[in-house]
């Protein structure tokens, strides 16, 4: 595993806990406040969405950062 | 209608039985039958961990939950599936490095190995059987009843329900886990296709997103903001609801052996990001399918809902492929349960080998037979009862994890006080403990604590043994 490696993985746990973290703040539900809307979407819907397609984008560079992908364990 | 049901239907129900015959043919082993060969690669591992983690529970329960309950339910599901799936690719790695040193027939024979004592295995299995028969049973439960409404007159629900076990063990004890991986590629292919279909019709018939939105409003704003009109998704049911589906591939056996049987790490980490994408495309539709329900039909049933909803306000092909889907997407979800339950009645049993396959299978039919009968007593609440299951099986994470991560075996205590734990929430679930703790609701406080525990263990360990190294 190299340092590097294990840098970008860090950076890449951080923002997703990061990302997590802000979900269950008022920033994205807001109790009883449903605007501003975005393409019609209400605010906690597309929050929401837009969180959601972030964490699988990190998990897509997880992927490619991982420490362990060096020594993958074909069989 | 009833005839595109019946060609649709026995088109199905043929190639399900080809699929697990020509599964058969191709087993040569019992670790072929039990663990697939241990050689998936991306598309069908993808196909079969997204079709056994979405299930009834997305296609009928979520539809139902976003009409009662509102767009908070995309936190409660989709967000919590995307923190899953980045989860993955961290455990997924760490549990593939201890199954190759410790080898894997189920969780619970994998727990007996790294505690080296038999009640950890104990403890897991009964952890599981105990909190993911509730689960099947819903997947039962939830197409028995739609069955029922929209067939009042041919079959009672339990009737229909014993046909869909019947169906699965059959298909399942003929094809193993690979019959049931190919069999899932097709059910997940339908279930994605029907939940978009419906769905178009459901924006179509207000004539777009925002005006569908708009007369949600109209009706009942509070759908649109959290914590929604009966006040569920407050920030403590939605942060336990995250941890509960978010150690769901940590605790749950049919999907962490998935990532067992995956060909390689790479392969594992490509069926993650899939999985999160095709999180996102089953979820979406179901937010318009359940606004529909909230505009037209807000004080209907859940049967009565759903049988509208998916059936009688669509055309006849397009009802009877839902029919077909709702079937599908609760097969691929108890097939996949019932299976790995008896994986892990296996894992802890020992003895020749053609014996413990006889009596796995005969386990398997009396997890089936146990699901049907709590689909016949458990009430229709499909997402409430999903999340017991999730938040049941999601207390012996910390136990998993001391078991994954130390070189060493980890201490008994943590066992026991996970049974405690299981205990603890059985008891608060039939009303005997409260619900809420110290501010936190019961398995929250009670999957914090044992986490703790697993710290210090762990810790403690590593000081006074010198054991705590990662392998």
């Amino acid at each position: 595993m190299n340092t590097q490696s294990n840098s970008y993985w860090i950076t890449c746990c951080s923002a997703a806990l990061i990302l997590v973290i802000i979900t269950f703040t008022p920033q994205v539900i807001p109790y009883g406040i449903h605007k501003p809307s975005l393409l019609g979407l209400p605010y906690t819907l597309w929050t929401g969405i837009l969180i959601t397609v972030g964490l699988v984008v990190l998990t897509f560079i997880a992927t490619r950062v991982h420490p362990g992908r060096e020594g993958d364990d074909k069989k | 209608m009833n005839v595109w049901l019946i060609i649709l239907g026995i088109v199905y129900v043929s190639v399900l039985l080809s699929l697990a015959l020509y599964s058969k043919r191709r087993t040569k082993s019992a670790d072929d039958y039990m663990m697939a060969g241990s050689n998936i690669g991306l598309i069908l591992g993808f196909m079969t961990f997204a079709a056994t983690l979405f299930s009834t529970f997305t296609l009928m329960g979520m539809p139902d939950f976003f009409r009662h309950h509102g767009i908070a339910a995309w936190i409660f599901l989709a967000v919590s599936d995307g923190g899953m799936v980045f989860l993955i690719v961290w455990f997924g790695y760490h549990l593939r490095k201890k199954v190759a040193a410790k080898g894997y027939n189920g969780l619970a024979g994998l727990m007996h190995s790294c505690y080296e004592n038999k009640w950890a295995g104990y403890v897991y299995f009964l952890g599981a059987f105990v909190f993911l028969i509730p689960y099947v049973a819903i997947q039962i439960r939830g197409v028995s009843i739609f069955l029922n409404v929209i067939f009042p007159e041919l079959l009672p629900s339990w009737a229909w329900a014993s046909m869909i076990v019947m169906v699965m063990l059959i298909y399942s004890e003929i094809g193993g886990l690979k019959g049931i991986m190919y069999a899932d590629v097709m059910q997940g292919t339908i279930l994605l296709i029907t939940v978009w279909i419906i769905a178009s019709n459901c924006v179509s018939f207000f004539g777009g997103v925002g005006e569908m939105f708009k007369q949600v409003e109209t009706g009942n704003p509070a759908l649109l903001s959290a914590p929604g009109p009966a006040g569920l998704f407050n920030v403590h049911f939605l942060v336990s609801s995250f941890l509960a589906i978010l150690l769901i591939p940590v605790t749950q056996p049919q999907l962490a052996t998935r990532l067992v049987v995956m060909r390689d790490l790479t392969a594992t980490h490509r069926m993650a990001v899939a999985v999160g994408f095709f999180a996102i495309m089953i979820i979406l539709p179901t937010v318009a399918i359940g606004m529909y329900g909230a505009v037209r039909y807000p004080d209907a049933s859940t049967g009565d809902f759903l049988a509208q909803v998916l059936f009688f306000d669509q055309p006849a092909v397009i009802a009877a492929i839902a029919v077909i889907g709702l079937i599908a997407a609760a097969l691929s979800t108890s097939d996949s349960q019932i299976f790995a339950l008896g994986a892990e009645f296996r894992s802890i049993l020992k003895g020749d080998e053609k014996k413990l396959m006889v009596k796995t299978r005969l386990a398997m039919v009396f997890f089936g037979v146990a699901a049907l009968f709590f689909s016949i007593l458990s009430s229709d609440q499909l997402v409430l009862l999903a999340r017991v299951s999730f938040a049941g099986t999601s207390l012996m994470a910390p136990m998993i994890f001391a078991a994954i991560l130390g070189s060493r075996p980890p201490g008994l205590e943590l066992v026991v006080l996970t049974a405690a734990g299981l205990l603890l929430f059985i008891g608060s679930l039939f009303g005997l403990l409260p619900a809420v703790l110290t501010g936190l609701r019961i398995e929250t406080f009670i999957l914090l604590s044992l986490g703790l525990v697993a710290f210090f263990s762990m810790f403690y360990r590593r000081l006074a043994i010198g054991g705590g190294d990662r392998e």
